[in-house]
């Protein structure tokens, strides 16, 4: 607690408010528990522990699901040419592995010789999230000193796991469409990986709208990196239009909009 | 001693586990309740990393490290309570139940409850980290080991959370104002 700046020390002060102290008979409750619980000695723990966690369960299950489709249609296809298997219905996901025999014969061997065949080796890639596997809705518009903060929410609606860009382009829009504030095109970067029914949350702030009056309902859109896709939320209702900032420059100026990144 | 301690529990002893429950438990809820802002959450959130730490005690490699490796269970059940209490009251603001120990005169009731509304606002890992550093203290070194983070993760957390919560004290606290407010 180094810092000496007055926000810093109200929010130390803040957060030192509240209990320091747990509830009493918290810590009995874990002891009854504990005698009901055995320690975990088994090796590879570690990996059970993983596999506690739904999303890792299931991306290992597909894991495993891609390694004996690959090896059944390796089999079943013999050495020829290296297939592509793409998982049943999915868009965004696909499995591709590739088959290359090696061979351990020397050149100028002239005797028989054994080639191994070598097991294709599957990568699970996952691709970006399509506009129409995902759907987006504002909860609430803040307002603070010249700027309306949007928080938003984008959940996975489609039946397999994609990637989203952390950080997208957002966009003020009207409810005719047309964009009142246009943000800073995002760059590619990093992503989220989204399993059916995610949801990812992000704050949108604007600032300094200064021309006509927009029809309603006001909210935000979000172009993807590269202009892959763009998302508009669902506004918070039918006739909203909180979002909009008020004007804090010269008339006609241009506005502000500007993101953080999505997370959980 | 606490590594005396964490040897004993981690060889099977519940009364060793039991004092070391005793001696850190304040602490882990402190920790949780800063985190969460809601008391029973916080409580489900020990709970569960204490038993977590019970049995995964025998995989803890060095016994110096066991607060540091507490405090991430403590942090990762709260992680995993603010999930399940966003499934279901995903609209919920919450506020804290328990009034001040100290009220801080420093600080008005509108300031108070610009940044309940902020902290509340906040993505979950972006509270852990202003609780680490603002709350216990850590370094952002220290935060970001604490975490399993790069370093830079945890200072752009810091940095976005500082910022929202910069701007709701900054706030004049008015409200929306109504559309025949805007220039038209």
């Amino acid at each position: 607690m180094n810092h000496q700046k007055p926000f810093d020390i109200a929010l130390e002060r803040w957060l030192d408010d509240g209990p320091t102290i747990a509830p009493s008979g918290l810590g009995q409750e874990v002891q009854d528990q504990l005698s009901g619980r055995h320690q975990d000695r088994r090796l590879f723990r570690s990996t059970r522990r993983l596999l506690m966690n739904t999303r890792i369960a299931q991306a290992a299950a597909a894991v495993v699901a891609v390694l004996a489709i690959a090896g059944g249609a390796y089999w079943l296809g013999g050495q020829g040419s290296p297939s592509q298997v793409g998982a049943n219905g999915s868009p965004s996901t696909q499995a591709t592995f590739s088959a290359e025999a090696t061979t351990s014969c020397p050149p100028t061997a002239g005797g028989p010789c054994s080639v191994p065949s070598q097991l294709p080796t599957p990568v699970l890639t996952i691709g970006l999230c399509l506009p129409s596997d995902v759907s987006a809705r504002i909860t609430t518009w803040d307002g603070a000193t010249g700027h309306r903060i949007a928080t938003v929410e984008l959940r996975n609606d489609g039946s397999s796991a994609c990637l989203w860009p952390t950080l997208d382009q957002p966009q003020l829009v009207d409810g005719t469409g047309a964009i009142l504030i246009n943000g800073a095109v995002a760059a590619a970067g990093d992503t989220l990986n989204l399993a059916p029914g995610d949801v990812v949350t992000t704050l949108v702030q604007d600032a300094n709208y200064c021309r006509p009056a927009p029809i309603g309902p006001v909210t935000v859109a979000f172009v993807m990196p590269g202009g892959t896709g763009r998302v508009v939320a669902a506004p918070v209702s039918a006739t909203d239009s909180d979002g909009v900032p008020p004007c804090t420059g010269a008339a006609g100026s241009a506005g502000d909009i500007e993101m953080h990144p999505w997370s959980r | 001693m606490e590594r005396d301690l964490v040897l004993a529990a981690s060889g099977g002893s519940r009364e060793a586990f039991g004092s070391l429950v005793a001696g850190s438990i304040d602490r882990c809820y402190a920790l949780a309740f800063r985190m969460l802002r809601d008391p029973e959450l916080a409580r489900d959130a020990v709970q569960g990393a204490l038993l977590g730490a019970w049995e995964d005690l025998p995989g803890l490699r060095d016994p110096d490290r066991f607060e540091a490796w507490l405090t991430r269970l403590v942090v990762n059940a709260c992680y995993a309570e603010a999930r399940r209490e966003r499934r279901w009251t995903a609209k919920l603001r919450l506020i804290p139940m328990d009034q001040p120990s100290a009220p801080d005169t420093a600080l008005s009731l509108a300031d108070r409850d610009e940044l309940d509304r902020a902290f509340a606002r906040l993505p979950i890992n972006q509270r852990a980290v202003v609780v680490l550093h603002h709350y216990l203290g850590l370094s952002l070194a220290d935060v970001a080991t604490t975490l399993d983070i790069p370093a830079g993760t945890a200072r752009s957390r810091l940095h976005h959370a500082i910022r929202q919560l910069r701007a709701a004290i900054d706030a004049d606290s008015r409200p929306i104002p109504h559309s025949e407010d805007r220039p038209a």
